[in-house]
């Protein structure tokens, strides 16, 4: 510590000697502080609190001339991130993840000398306050990226796919023992593409006219990767490349990139479920019954978040009540109805789910039965070339 | 609450003496006297003992192994939580006619604030009858501590006990707990009782000399409570108990039986007739509880939370589930039962690629026509037709009801055979057709030739529970080379074609005769395999027939590779066939095992 002020000269004078001593290999890089956490901030939501193998609890630092790449992993998902820095010699080391991460974020931005010793592993890590050890592990011992072949692929503007996983994320499922139904199901087709996800009790169908692939395909995306790309994709506007094959699909984006496995198994079919004759059909305006919904169901049962709905002419009337604790509360609003007087149930949470995350001021609800599904539709789409359709499930009343 | 700064509260702790082995005792009266653990399996800790086996140092929470060795001719009793908890209901229920503001604990104690009662009756005498009049009800022992607090009753409980009562005057609290060990306050567990030893705190007089501080420092915010307990100071309130709703059924035999078809189709009836109720009160379940009780009294139970839902399907599929898991030992059932329970309010989330839209339409015209017409109008075929006694949904207690099946005139004869091919059915029919015209002999006509291996009468409603009994055995049955040679008798009234190779066709039918489980006296598994050709013959027309028979040599030989179930309906005059059982074929079996150890 107290070598301070003449720090870079003993980096310099320690490396040659070693390098050329023995068969001892040095490698020692240069970078930002506040570049490589930004970098580092990019890609770790992939770690895991508690990975099967303790390699996962690093970061690959791999040195290529002259450029950092590092890359993160959870077997299923892995991210890298690129960015110079200054190096004369190439390798690569498994640093220890949350102990840097924690460092970097308590420094202002200054250069950072990372030395590192590849027979120990041991990384020294200098700053201008004084210097840090810390040991990390062989980069060989980290997985490797699946070679990936066969593959087609799709560019596409990072808006849509952003828009996609906001629409679609929300109704995918937890049941272990149907994992198809905890991604989301990508369509590509030579005139659109389409998101699909549900969990048994709602679905969502996202379709975009105005995005094409040369080829057709589909495949499931996991939940992981694609709350990773929401992150990653909010706020830019570089275009993504999509890679995919049979087991893998690859996301290219920038100096980001993200692999991950794709869900193997069939997706139900999801059209056949969808109801194409709905004669009773509900146009309202989006945020007053969401307000509604909101309120009410406050006053619903706290695990089956249950409300009613009771249109009678052009009034619907919002009910909600738990009798543990006599609570109840009833709403009114007006509406356009075309159809017979109605009395469905619905779970309030996936209604207000589907509610929030459309974007019309007016929505559709289409129905016919109170056993049958309601659809939501934007009754003024604001863009021609989307087109959303998001299906609940109602519960059975009683009467 | 009225807390005053002139009054004082009284509050009453009451405890059921060694509540699961009193309970145990009055189930079995044989367990008096003698040191009684309750407890499970090999490994499970003691969750109560009789006073018997406390005097070999045995306490609760101690491993069940330990208490054996220290006693090891204590009775160990596997506990049966339901009827405790149904015990424990009872005495609330007597503290809730009585008490102004009751809390439950525990299972088996209570807090009972008095407060302002000794304005019309003494406090002491009140909960002095109380104690009687629980006593007198339900048969258990009680004991009560009556004080200022909640902490110091309780202790004063502890001191009083077993079968006993005890008051702590107000301002004589510290009196009363300075003498005690440390370990007698309610907070203090094995960890702190060291630590305090450790500091040399053994009586709770010391406690009370100590400055809270020094406590506080040693164990942090807890030391103040504690501190403030060894003084006799508790402010907390007796919080009145809300109970979790659940809603169970159960059925007590008049005989004990075995018999798995029956258990299982009056579990249909049970779950059926629950879940109805479940959508009738508008709830939901998310958690099934099956209960075997054996005939030693022996009581497993076993649960398993699922996402909620009131429907028949769900819930029966569970049910089964369950007991299949819990149904371990050949042992004779006493009682069995089933319970839902973590109730909630509302109705059954519809899911798009289950719930079809036909079976949601089919529940809820069940459902209506049983609000018109009463819940038993309409049920499923399975369920049989043992009348389930009306019991109360809502604590499941009722009267004992038989549960063996009953000979119903609505009885079907069936008849479960292995069936030859064509060409040796031709040959075998062609044989019976000569014996009928030289012999005039009727019978012989009645049926095309079959190796029978199970016959036997059954009401129409068990026929599915039957059949599924059958599928699984035909699933674990590989195709049967039979090699018919000869002919043989029966005594003198029936004559047949001989098997040269009956063992594995005697234990197809054993297997058959130990799944389906059926009634001894409606079912014949014969245990010699055999190809009748005549049956029920008169001595002369036998004496006559046999010569023929004795100087024929008969051989043929066949892969049956299925087996078939026929039924005759009162009136029919001959079998038809209703069911075709594939044996599995042994190439798709063995291969694929031998893979999955490879794989692994």
């Amino acid at each position: 510590m107290s070598k301070n002020s003449n720090l870079k000269d003993d980096v310099v004078i320690d490396m040659p000697s070693s390098v050329t001593g023995k068969n001892h290999s040095y490698m020692k890089f240069i970078v930002s502080s506040s570049g490589l956490l930004k970098q580092l901030q990019a890609i770790s939501g992939v770690l895991n609190s508690n990975n099967p193998l303790p390699i996962l609890d690093n970061f690959l630092f791999v040195i290529e001339k002259g450029s950092l790449t590092i890359s993160a992993s959870d077997l299923e998902t892995t991210m890298t991130s690129k960015l110079t820095v200054e190096a004369k010699s190439n390798g690569k080391i498994a640093v220890p993840a949350k102990i840097l991460l924690e460092t970097l974020k308590t420094f202002p931005e200054q250069p950072l000398t990372f030395s590192i010793d590849e027979k120990t592993f041991g990384i020294e890590i200098s700053s201008d306050y004084g210097k840090y050890k810390l040991t990390g592990f062989d980069g060989e011992e980290f997985p490797k990226l699946p070679v990936m072949e066969g593959t087609r692929s799709i560019e596409l503007s990072p808006d849509v796919m952003l828009h996609a996983i906001n629409k679609t994320l929300f109704a995918t499922g937890n049941d272990e023992l149907r994992p198809v139904m905890s991604g989301v199901f990508c369509q590509l087709e030579k005139d659109s593409l389409t998101f699909v996800a549900t969990d048994a009790h709602k679905l969502v169908r996202y379709k975009r006219t105005d995005a094409k692939s040369k080829n057709e395909g589909t495949f499931i995306l996991p939940k992981k990767p694609l709350t990773l790309l929401k992150n990653i994709l909010t706020g830019t506007e570089q275009s993504l490349m999509i890679n995919y094959n049979e087991n893998n699909a690859f996301f290219e984006f920038g100096n980001i990139s993200l692999i991950c496995r794709l869900i193997d198994g069939r997706y139900p079919n999801y059209e056949a479920v969808i109801p194409a004759e709905n004669p009773n059909k509900l146009t309202i305006d989006r945020s007053a019954l969401l307000n509604s919904v909101r309120r009410v169901s406050i006053f619903s049962n706290k695990t089956t978040h249950q409300v009613r709905l009771k249109i009678n002419g052009s009034e619907l009337h919002i009910s909600a009540e738990d009798l543990d604790f006599a609570n109840e509360a009833n709403e009114r609003l007006s509406c356009e109805y075309s159809g017979e007087d109605m009395e469905i149930g619905f779970n309030a949470r996936f209604l207000a789910e589907m509610l929030s995350n459309l974007d019309s001021d007016q929505v559709n609800i289409e129905m016919s039965m109170p056993n049958r599904a309601g659809i939501l539709t934007q009754a003024d789409g604001k863009n021609s070339e989307e087109d959303i359709l998001m299906l609940v499930m109602p519960v059975m009343l009683n009467n | 609450m009225p807390l005053l700064s002139d009054s004082h509260r009284t509050i009453v702790h009451m405890d059921l003496d060694s509540f699961f082995v009193s309970v145990s005792r009055l189930i079995n009266p044989l367990l008096n006297g003698k040191p009684v653990l309750v407890g499970g399996g090999e490994r499970g800790v003691v969750a109560a003992c009789s006073y018997e086996a406390r005097a070999f140092g045995i306490h609760s929470a101690m491993p069940m192994k330990v208490a054996r060795r220290l006693c090891p001719e204590a009775i160990v009793i596997r506990g049966d939580y339901d009827e405790y908890s149904k015990r424990s209901d009872e005495v609330m229920q007597i503290i809730r006619e009585d008490a102004p503001v009751y809390e439950r604990s525990s299972i088996d104690e209570f807090y009972i604030d008095i407060t302002g009662m000794d304005r019309f009756f003494g406090c002491y005498k009140w909960a002095t009858e109380l104690r009687h009049t629980i006593r007198r009800e339900t048969g258990l022992p009680i004991s009560f501590g009556m004080s200022q607090n909640k902490t110091v009753s309780k202790i004063a409980t502890d001191e009083a006990k077993p079968d006993n009562q005890m008051k702590i005057d107000f301002g004589a609290e510290k009196n009363f707990l300075a003498p005690l060990s440390v370990r007698k306050i309610p907070m203090i567990g094995e960890k702190t009782y060291h630590l305090l030893r450790n500091m040399g705190i053994e009586k709770v007089f010391t406690l009370q000399q100590m400055p809270p501080e020094l406590l506080q420092n040693v164990l942090g915010e807890n030391g103040i409570v504690i501190w403030k307990k060894a003084n006799g100071i508790d402010h907390s309130p007796v919080e009145p108990y809300s109970e979790r709703k659940s809603i169970s059924s159960e059925e007590t035999f008049n005989q004990d039986t075995i018999d798995v078809v029956m258990l299982k189709s009056l579990m249909v009836r049970m779950t059926e007739k629950l879940a109805f109720q479940l959508r009738n009160d508008d709830k939901l379940t998310s958690c099934v509880t099956v209960k075997i009780r054996y005939s030693n009294f022996d009581t497993h139970t076993m649960q398993s939370r699922i996402p909620y839902t009131s429907s028949d399907h769900t819930l029966i599929t569970r049910v089964k589930e369950l007991f299949d898991k819990l149904y371990s030992r050949r042992m004779l059932i006493r009682l069995i039962g089933v319970k839902f329970s973590h109730l909630v309010g509302g109705g059954q989330q519809i899911n798009l690629f289950e719930d079809s839209e036909q079976l949601i339409n089919l529940y809820q015209a069940m459902d209506k026509m049983r609000r018109v017409y009463g819940a038993h109008a309409i049920e499923r075929a399975v369920g049989g037709t043992h009348s389930l006694r009306s019991f109360n949904p809502f604590n499941g207690i009722a009267t004992a009801q038989a549960g063996t099946l009953p000979k119903d005139r609505s009885a079907c004869e069936y008849l479960l055979v292995l069936s030859p091919p064509p060409a040796i059915k031709k040959e075998v029919w062609d044989i019976k057709k000569q014996f009928h015209r030289k012999h005039n002999h009727i019978r012989v006509a009645q049926s095309a030739p079959h190796i029978m291996l199970a016959n036997f009468w059954l009401n129409k409603q068990s026929e599915e529970a039957v059949i599924s009994g059958m599928e699984e055995v035909a699933k674990h049955q590989s195709p049967v080379e039979v090699r018919l040679k000869n002919f043989s008798h029966f005594q003198t009234h029936t004559i047949y074609i001989d098997v040269e190779n009956p063992y594995a066709i005697i234990s197809l039918v054993k297997s058959l005769k130990e799944k389906l489980g059926l009634h001894g006296s409606q079912s014949f598994f014969p245990m010699k395999p055999h190809m009748t050709i005549a049956s029920g013959l008169r001595e002369e027309q036998f004496k006559k027939a046999i010569v023929d028979f004795q100087q024929h040599e008969f051989r043929a030989s066949f892969i049956a590779d299925n087996m078939l179930l026929m039924k005759k309906e009162t009136g029919d005059a001959g079998y038809r066939i209703i069911k075709e059982f594939d044996f599995c074929s042994s190439k798709d079996m063995e291969p694929a095992a031998k893979y999955e150890w490879n794989y692994t």
